[in-house]
Order: C-alpha cells, then structure tokens, then sequence
C-alpha cells in the first residue's frame, strides 16, 4: 500500500565530505553540508546551484551511490540503503555512460533484469520505454552509433523502463537540442501527470522555472533556499513594474509620446509622482514577474 | 553478457591466441623430431597456465576502466543490487570467462592430439583442474585490486606483482629460514601466508605424480584463499565511493 503523505525523498541533516591526495597529503573537501529538505510526492521538484554546489553529491546520495558521513537519507520512506526503494527509483546521471556495443534494446533488457523484470513483462516493459523515449525505430541499432541526443533518449529509456515512483535526473537537458529539450520537458511533465515524483538538477534556470514546482538552491553545499518556484518569486523582492506613460508634449511641441519605463517595487511611486509632476498621464501599469535565474543569482551572492 | 564480450572482440581475441598457440605447439613439434607429443602437451600446459593467470586480470583491469572510469557501475548500483551482489557477479562473471576460456583451449589440445595418437598425456587432466582453480584464485584477487585502486594502471601493477610473488612463495619459504633477525623472519613469513602459493598449481614441475589427495588439497586451499579475498574485496567495495 503506498502513503502519499510519505515524503518522495528527504536528507536530514546530511554531509558528505570527500577526501583527495594532494601532495601526498588527505585532504577533505567538503561535498554537502547540514543538508535538510524534504520532498512531496508528485512534483518536479529543481536543484539549482553552481558548479560545485554540491547538486551532484546529493543526488549520488538520494541514490545511494554515496553513503553519508552523517546524517539520513530516506526515499519513500525508507533508507535508500534498501534495495526494495532502489527497484522503486529512476536514475539518470549527467553523463550517461552506456555499454557502447550493446543495441538500445539489449541495453534496456540488461537493466530491466537487474531491476527484476522478466519474460513478456520484460519484454512489453521494453518496447514501451523505447516508444517513451522516442528511439523505437533506432532499438537494433548499438548506441555508440547515437547521437548525444540519441544516448540521453537511449538513458532517458533505462528510467523509465521499470515504472519507478521517484526518478533523479542529472542535467537531463545538457547536449540536446531545442526539439530534444521540448520533448524531454514533456517526458517529465508526463512523470509528473502519472503521479511520478522528479528531482532535475540542471543549470538551464528558464527550464526548471517552466517544469519545476518546487526549487532548492544550493550554495557551497549547503541548501541555501526552497520553495515553490511561484513563492521564492514573490519572496525574492524581485518584482519589477512596467509603466506606460502619454508623456506631455516638450517645450514648443505639440505631440504626445507614449512612453515605456521600468521601476522596482520601491520605486515605482516615485516614478510616478515625476511623471505626474511633469504632466505626464499614467495609462498602464503592469506587474513584471521576476525570473528565477535572479532568484538564484540573489540568493548566490547573498551566500557568499 | 555474452553479446557485449563477443562485440567487444574479447573472445575472438581470445580464440586467436588459442590458434596462435596451438599452431606453435606443431610448429615447435615438427622442430623436435622424437618428442613431438612432450613438446605439444609442455606447450600447451603453458598456454593453460597464461589463460588461468592472463584472462582474469586483463578482464577485471577492462571491467576496472569500464565500470569505474566510464561509470557504467552508476547505472546498475542506483537498482536493486546489493554491493556484495555486484561483487560477486563480477567475479563469477571474469571466473566464468576464464574457466570458459580454459575449456574451450583444452578442447582445441583434445583436438590436435588425436591425430597423434596414443594415450592422454598424464597431466593432462590435473593440469587442466589446477588452471581452473588458479584461475579462481587469480580472478579474486584482481577482483580485490580493482576495488581497493581507483587507477587501472596501478591494480595492473599490483596483480601482477602478487602473481609474481606468488610464484615466488617457496623462495620465502626458504628466505623466511634463513633470515638471521627473527623480526625480520616473521615479516617474511607473514608475507608468504598472504601471498597466494601460485607454485603449487604449476602441477606437471610436481617432482611426483599428482595424486587425487593433492588435487583435493589443492581444491580446498583454492575455496578458502578465494573466500577470504572475496570477503576482503566485498569490505572494501562496501565503502568505495563510486
């Protein structure tokens, strides 16, 4: 019986500290730090962050290919540790490295094996992720023949292929192109419509404000921000004013000019009033949503 | 994988150097008029042997670079697979190969030696158990070096050196004896007993026949030196970060 109100993923308190020989010596280097957030299930839920941020490490960890240094890391509501939760999760890493002799087909029936598919199951599994992913007509073909494209629809497909609850795709959208991305977005909203819980890390900002519903901004790796994508607009004081104003005629003129000015929350009474001042008349104002890339970017430097 | 080793051209390889093998036992059989069949047999009593020793750890150092440096080993570890499962998957997997290998490169001997008529070369058959069980022996342990180096280059170096080694074990032995310092003594017989006695399973140097007990004894040491590797190797792929 699965529980909705379980949470699709959750960190509490995790770090994950790496350790690298420099000059003969161990050096730790910090991969996630006091790492909480908790995800519902449903959602896209976007990690957002720079290079480095720590995006990485804690998607290898809600997978378990990294164990934490301290503390939990649940998925549905169960340490990831448990290989039942792993034949119920989706992965695709950044660079999906496939076995480059094996036909797109083959490869999807060596993973559905191990994810414990068989037979005519398997078998209709198979033909279905590859319908999903867009590559049935290239199943014969061995994937080092593919496109970059080709090999994130062909990874894309090994997600899909057992039917999981929650699926963590790592830049899912780098190397594609505008047709590829559009397509992508739509595989994921489809997740999303079947009740599938998604966790995309990606650094295209105006994608994951498009699909997302919630974000979670990393910064030097600990999780800076989150929210619904909608709230962190609102919150960031970020919203600007667009205002179209029938400005008077200059000195000796006898035209109107209609013009069009840009003020922030702060300043748009003070714009106002100037304009009102010169005799200027105000026919429109309009309320400019603020972008998530300067969620981010805010949120960045306000990290630092 | 059977599909994935044959387009990998690692068996054809492998086919191919048992060919090449094979044609230089009857070349070199032809050059040693009047023991043509000691000849055929010594020769390929050696190529049993480099199959046992060769194939594991060339295999295991391909699975080093494709699994960890090209990290196919995400795909399938983020599924339902336990860490000891995957260890000991790869390990029948490369034993498998080899004892594959073995088989097929003794049929090929079967084979050549009929037109040569008379009995099967007494060795034959315990040459053909002990590369099985070296092969067993090999193949754990470049299961554990693969796991323990992140570099392939450097779990190349290190298998090789620990086969060295153990063929090395009765000069230890005999070192270990000889050693003045007793400190010194006991480090070199520490050593013996983890080194791998890989003397002991090149079977046709045995000064007498080998004997069913031998083989058995032999059989048995295999089992338990493989299973502490192995055990080995599982404890450290449990906390290797992939």
């Amino acid at each position: 019986m699965v529980d909705m109100n379980t949470p699709a993923f959750e960190l509490d308190k995790v770090s994950k500290t790496y350790h690298l020989w420099r000059r003969l010596r161990r050096t730790p280097v910090a991969g996630v730090t006091g790492v909480s957030l908790s995800v519902p299930r449903g959602i896209i839920f976007g990690l957002l962050g720079l290079n480095g941020a720590g995006k990485t490490t804690a998607m290898k960890l809600l997978v378990g290919l990294l164990r934490p240094d301290s503390g939990q890391v649940r998925v549905l509501g169960a340490p990831v540790d448990d290989p039942r939760v792993r034949a119920r999760i989706g992965f695709l890493p950044e660079m999906p490295y496939l076995p480059q002799t094996l036909t797109a087909r083959e490869l999807l029936m060596h993973y559905g094996r191990i994810s414990g598919l068989s037979g005519r199951h398997l078998a209709n599994r198979v033909e279905s992720a590859l319908e999903k992913a867009g590559i049935a007509k290239r199943a014969g073909d061995p994937v080092r023949y593919f496109s970059k494209g080709m090999l994130q629809r062909a990874a894309m497909a090994q997600v899909l292929l057992h039917g999981p609850e929650v699926v963590f795709v790592d830049e899912p959208l780098s190397g594609l192109d505008p047709l590829g991305i559009s397509e992508m977005r739509e595989i994921l909203e489809g997740l999303r419509r079947e009740g599938v819980t998604v966790c995309l890390n990606s650094h295209q900002i105006s994608e994951v404000e498009r699909v997302c519903d919630r974000v979670g901004i990393m910064v030097g790796g600990r999780l800076a921000r989150e929210g619904a994508v909608g709230e962190l607009l609102a919150q960031a004081g970020s919203r600007r004013y667009r205002v179209v104003i029938l400005a008077r005629p200059v000195r000796g003129g006898k035209e109107w000019k209609m013009e069009e000015k840009e003020a922030s929350e702060a300043g748009l009474a003070a714009l106002l009033a100037g304009e009102r001042r010169r005799g200027g008349r105000i026919l429109q104002i309009l309320a400019l949503q603020g972008s998530l890339e300067e969620v981010v970017l805010k949120t960045i430097r306000n990290a630092h | 994988m059977l599909a994935l080793a044959v387009r990998n051209r690692m068996t054809g390889l492998l086919a191919l150097f048992s060919i090449l093998l094979a044609g230089t036992s009857l070349v070199l059989t032809y050059l040693t008029p009047g023991t043509e069949r000691r000849t055929f047999f010594d020769m390929a009593y050696l190529g049993l042997e480099l199959l046992a020793v060769a194939t594991p750890i060339l295999a295991s150092t391909s699975l080093q670079i494709l699994e960890f440096d090209q990290r196919t080993c995400w795909l399938v570890l983020a599924r339902p697979v336990t860490r000891p499962g995957y260890a000991a998957a790869r390990f029948w997997g490369v034993v498998g190969a080899t004892w594959l290998n073995i088989l097929l490169a003794s049929l090929v001997v079967l084979i050549l030696v009929l037109p040569m008529g008379g009995s099967l070369d007494p060795f034959f058959l315990p040459v053909f158990a002990s590369a099985l069980l070296e092969a067993m022996i090999i193949g754990a342990l470049a299961c554990l070096a693969t796991f323990v180096t992140t570099a392939y280059v450097t779990a190349l170096v290190v298998m090789s050196g620990v086969v060295l080694l153990g063929y090395l074990s009765p000069t230890l032995s005999f070192l270990a004896e000889k050693a003045g310092n007793p400190a010194m003594a006991a480090l070199i017989r520490l050593v013996y007993w983890i080194l791998p006695h890989l003397s002991s399973y090149s079977v046709r140097d045995l000064a007498h026949p080998v004997e069913t007990w031998y083989l058995a004894m032999l059989a048995g040491y295999s089992i338990a030196y493989t299973g502490a590797v192995l055990m080995a190797a599982v404890m450290v792929f449990r906390h290797r970060e992939v």
